[in-house]
């Protein structure tokens, strides 16, 4: 189970990745920071936002050394075809199809058998440092994930609404 | 209204007169429901009045006062109640639409499942629902019909429901009428009665036969029960102080 601060749950899934299926497994990605996101499904007119919003902060994540990952219980041939309708992702897209790494990292609705919203941050130990969840109906921003992930990265405390190059406070 | 089909496109009808065409069969409800009340009340009510009176006249006159009553309150009803019904799916509807104008990525997301539940791969539903966005209105009515599985047929016409209940109440109650207009005291009941009994068979069988179940027993259950409300409507009119 997914607690925050401690191991993230390991996996190892095949995912779609630049048009080649690849086995992917968060082991090989020790050392590097992980933005892994959960969405419902491919091929769904409000997913597509979030996932698109993943491929334009991109650049930015891999800048900051972070890798995206992203993950629902869709077959790989579903994936593959929603990558080329989307005109391309640059990171890759996980498929959880027995959904047991969804249920790891309580993701999972049990009711619908899909992924819900859910986005953790990695750190580059392997360990859990943020996780959010939102209702089905409400895309989640990358921006606040940015935001996150740098705030993480000052290794300080940020306060409140806190923005990169705001003031922190050396951890007591 | 049935218009000439077309032999230019191999004798099929147009869109619109085959909606309609099934829409009238649609209809097949008030006509049986209107004509098997009319004749059912129609003839206890002139049994009962016979029984009390065997004045003709008197007959008469209580018969077409009570058709001309029937018919207008199986209008009225009619009306009533599907206006009342069309007025809670119009609005349904309109709620739909509203919530489609706002936030239409849910609804393309609803009908997208809707299809895939009717057996359709999850890129294929994507793919016919984004065609389908060229089209505001093709759009509203696909998901209207797959979503809320509300075609324009299930929103009935609460003028055309009446007229055809009440109508088809006016020509059911008038079969047991017209032997009194034809014949003496004596056998004018009797054939008012048989009269009755075979058009209400006729119903029970029709109806039947158009829901494709066993029409002999459907009609003889019709026919049961027209005797079976004319005996009622004979032995109360006996036991009233009338003759």
């Amino acid at each position: 189970m997914v607690v925050l601060g401690a191991d993230a749950p390991p996996f190892g899934l095949s995912g779609v990745h630049q048009g080649q299926v690849k086995e992917f497994r968060l082991a090989d990605y020790r050392g590097r920071w992980v933005a892994l996101f959960f969405y419902p499904e491919d091929f769904s007119f409000i997913c597509p936002t979030e996932v698109i919003g993943f491929q334009k902060g991109y650049q930015e994540f891999q800048a900051l050394g972070c890798e995206v990952l992203g993950i629902s219980s869709d077959p790989l041939e579903t994936h593959r075809a929603w990558v080329k309708e989307l005109g391309g992702i640059d990171y890759p897209l996980l498929s959880d199809p027995t959904k047991e790494v969804c249920r790891r990292y309580r993701a999972l609705d049990e009711g619908t058998g899909r992924a819900v919203r859910a986005t953790y941050i990695i750190d580059p130990e392997g360990l859990v440092q943020y996780g959010v969840f939102s209702h089905k109906n409400v895309g989640r921003s990358v921006e606040e994930t940015l935001r996150v992930l740098k705030a993480l990265q000052t290794g300080r405390q940020c306060p409140e609404g806190w923005r990169p190059g705001g003031p922190t406070v050396e951890p007591g | 209204m049935g218009l000439p089909s077309n032999p230019a496109n191999g004798g099929m009808d147009s869109l619109a007169a085959k909606r309609e065409r099934i829409q009238r069969k649609g209809r097949i409800r008030e006509v049986v429901f209107g004509m098997q009340d009319g004749l059912i009340t129609t003839v206890g009510f002139v049994a009962g009045l016979h029984g009390a009176t065997a004045d003709n006249t008197l007959v008469l006159l209580g018969g077409f006062v009570e058709l001309l009553a029937g018919a207008f309150s199986m209008a009225a009803g009619g009306y009533l109640s599907t206006k009342a019904e069309r007025e809670v799916l119009e609005r349904e509807v309109l709620e739909e639409r509203r919530r489609f104008q706002e936030e239409p990525y849910l609804a393309h997301d609803d009908l997208r499942k809707a299809l895939e539940e009717e057996g359709l791969s999850k890129e294929r539903a994507y793919r016919i629902v984004k065609l389908l966005q060229e089209g505001e209105e093709a759009f509203f009515k696909t998901f209207q019909e797959k979503v809320l599985g509300l075609g324009d047929t299930e929103i009935r016409q609460p003028l055309i429901d009446a007229l055809v209940l009440g109508l088809s109440f006016a020509v059911g109650a008038f079969i047991p009428l017209l032997p009194y207009l034809l014949f003496s005291e004596f056998t004018s009941l009797w054939v008012a009665v048989v009269l009755s009994g075979l058009s209400l068979f006729g119903v029970g069988a029709a109806k039947a036969y158009l829901a494709e179940k066993r029409f002999f027993r459907s009609g003889l259950e019709f026919f049961a029960i027209a005797m079976g409300a004319a005996a009622v409507g004979y032995l109360f009119g006996l036991l009233l102080p009338g003759r």
